[in-house]
């Protein structure tokens, strides 16, 4: 993942300049993050799925 | 009864030595409010003390008794909690220097629920900055010091309150958990951090930290007053049943993972935990945990993303009023797209699933470190190369950061001692709403050992 995409990313959608000078020491992190979730969830994710579905599991199983 | 005495109580025996009028509340104010001022002082307990008002309350605790009312479970009991819990009016600064002069307009429902149980609430106890690390560390406001040996860290975020429970300064105090922060100081201080289940016990009125992962719950000495505790801020029954033994539990031990980073003098103290167990008619079982890299990196930007969101005006306007280390695991969160966010919340229950399945398999609780190194110094977790600071770092939240993610119940059980005296501990881990049988387990344990009846030298009880 490109820095100055990152970087660009936290100083022009973030509006967050200080964060943006500081984007080299998290780059590896945040790409390295990313990727694993983005590649996991193309294998694992059914369509069906919404962020809501662990509270509904929570409450199905609080309920037995 | 003498200071002393009443200071070497805990929670269930203060309560009902209270209720029965063996003490009064004032008596146990007065004790409490000295010991947090002075040992309390000493290890940097404290952040507030409100001590006309408690003082007030712990009068007016001892008239109702006199009068013959019925009282409530924690009548006239003194406790002190993490600066993250708000009460209408009452600063509460989140261990930072952003918010030092916030006044909450509104008092948490886990607040709420003490005062109605009767508990008092003398003030409020020191943390790492909003709750953003695993030792306590706080640059602006200064460490928390660990009660059984001042030179190594406490365990955070709610080191206060780790401190003043194992140093006997009050008999309970509620935290928060987001990555680990009560079990930590729960397995470096030698007491019971319970994180209950997400969502068990209410967090409005709570400083957030990631509102996704964030948990409250209490550090104690005992199951019992965990169980007490629990109780009343979750409005649920915890002490029925808290007897019934481990006979014909399953415990699942997981490998893999779970015993990379072990050392060994944590490894020992372990397996003698498990023998004791098994003696007490658990059946244990060895199981393998999934991928937890993968867990790991959906907490960490679940975690991280909630806390950018927040603090986002701050890191624009302040970014020179946070320490480093603080701003370093918030900022990652405003790089990841919006897309990664929803698909690790919506694969939350699939991998919370397999999980349980992996790690404990049909048993009842599963039984992991709660953290894999002895107790580190503060001098390992601030001073010298930033990468072996990191690393020391991630090492203490190895076997607790996931569960957050889970979602699950685990609880800090204190099970022995290093070389260095400081205390071990084991972490039990259950299915959602496991937190009876966490409570059962570890009322059994303490039942045959005496690791939560010793009491640091810094208690000044000896």
């Amino acid at each position: 993942m490109s820095e100055d995409l990152l970087r660009q990313v936290a100083a022009d959608l973030n509006q967050s300049p200080d964060t943006a000078s500081r984007t080299a020491r998290m780059a590896a992190l945040v790409s390295d993050i990313n990727t694993r979730i983005a590649t996991e969830t193309l294998r694992r994710m059914p369509f069906d799925s919404t962020p809501h579905d662990y509270q509904a599991w929570l409450a199905e199983v609080d309920k037995r | 009864m003498q200071a002393k005495q009443i200071a070497a109580l805990d929670l269930s025996a203060l309560a009902a030595a209270i209720a029965k009028g063996d003490v009064t509340s004032l008596e146990a104010t007065a004790v409490a409010l000295n010991r947090l001022d002075t040992i309390g002082g000493k290890l940097h307990a404290v952040v507030r003390l409100d001590r006309d008002r408690a003082l007030e309350a712990a009068a007016r605790a001892d008239k109702l008794r006199a009068s013959g009312a019925a009282l409530p479970p924690l009548h006239g009991v003194p406790l002190a909690h993490k600066d993250l819990f708000y009460r209408a009016g009452d600063l509460s600064g989140g261990g930072s220097k952003i918010r030092a002069d916030f006044r909450a307009e509104v008092t948490s429902t886990a607040i709420a629920r003490l005062d109605a149980a009767g508990a008092l609430d003398l003030g409020r106890l020191q943390l790492a900055e909003f709750a953003m690390s695993p030792t306590g560390y706080n640059e602006s406001l200064g460490h928390a010091r660990n009660p059984w040996n001042p030179a190594h860290v406490p365990g955070g975020s709610s080191s206060g309150s780790g401190v003043a429970v194992a140093a006997r300064l009050v008999t309970a105090s509620l935290g928060t958990d987001t990555g680990g922060s009560l079990r930590h100081p729960g397995a470096m201080c030698g007491l019971i951090g319970l994180k209950p289940t997400w969502g068990l016990v209410p967090t409005d009125g709570v400083m957030p930290l990631a509102a996704s992962l964030d948990c409250s719950g209490a550090l104690t000495r005992t199951a019992e007053d965990a169980a007490r505790i629990l109780s009343v801020i979750a409005a649920r029954d915890y002490l029925s049943g808290l007897e019934a033994g481990v006979s014909g539990m399953r415990i699942a031990v997981p490998g893999g993972y779970y015993r990379e980073l072990l050392h060994p003098e944590i490894a020992s103290a372990l397996d003698e935990a498990v023998r004791t167990l098994t003696s007490l008619g658990a059946a244990v079982s060895e199981t393998a945990p999934p991928d937890m890299a993968l867990v790991n990196a959906l907490m960490q930007l679940v975690m991280s993303v909630e806390a950018a969101t927040i603090h986002r005006r701050w890191l624009i306007e302040r970014p020179q009023d946070y320490a480093d280390q603080v701003r370093a695991r918030i900022e990652p969160g405003l790089y990841y797209p919006a897309t990664r966010y929803v698909e690790a919340l919506s694969l939350r229950a699939k991998i919370t699933q397999e999980w349980i399945g992996a790690c404990m398999g049909d048993a009842d609780l599963s039984l992991l470190p709660a953290i894999s190194i002895p107790v580190p110094t503060i001098a390992a977790t601030t001073e010298g190369d930033p990468a072996d600071v990191a690393r020391v770092i991630g090492q203490l939240t190895h076997c607790t950061r996931g569960i957050n993610y889970l979602g699950l119940p685990g609880a800090s059980v204190p099970c022995g001692f290093d070389r260095a005296g400081l205390p071990i501990a084991f972490q039990l881990v259950g299915r959602p709403y496991a937190e009876a049988a966490i409570l059962r387990g570890t009322q059994a344990y303490q039942s045959a050992t005496d690791w939560h009846r010793r009491i640091p030298a810094a208690a000044e009880l000896n």
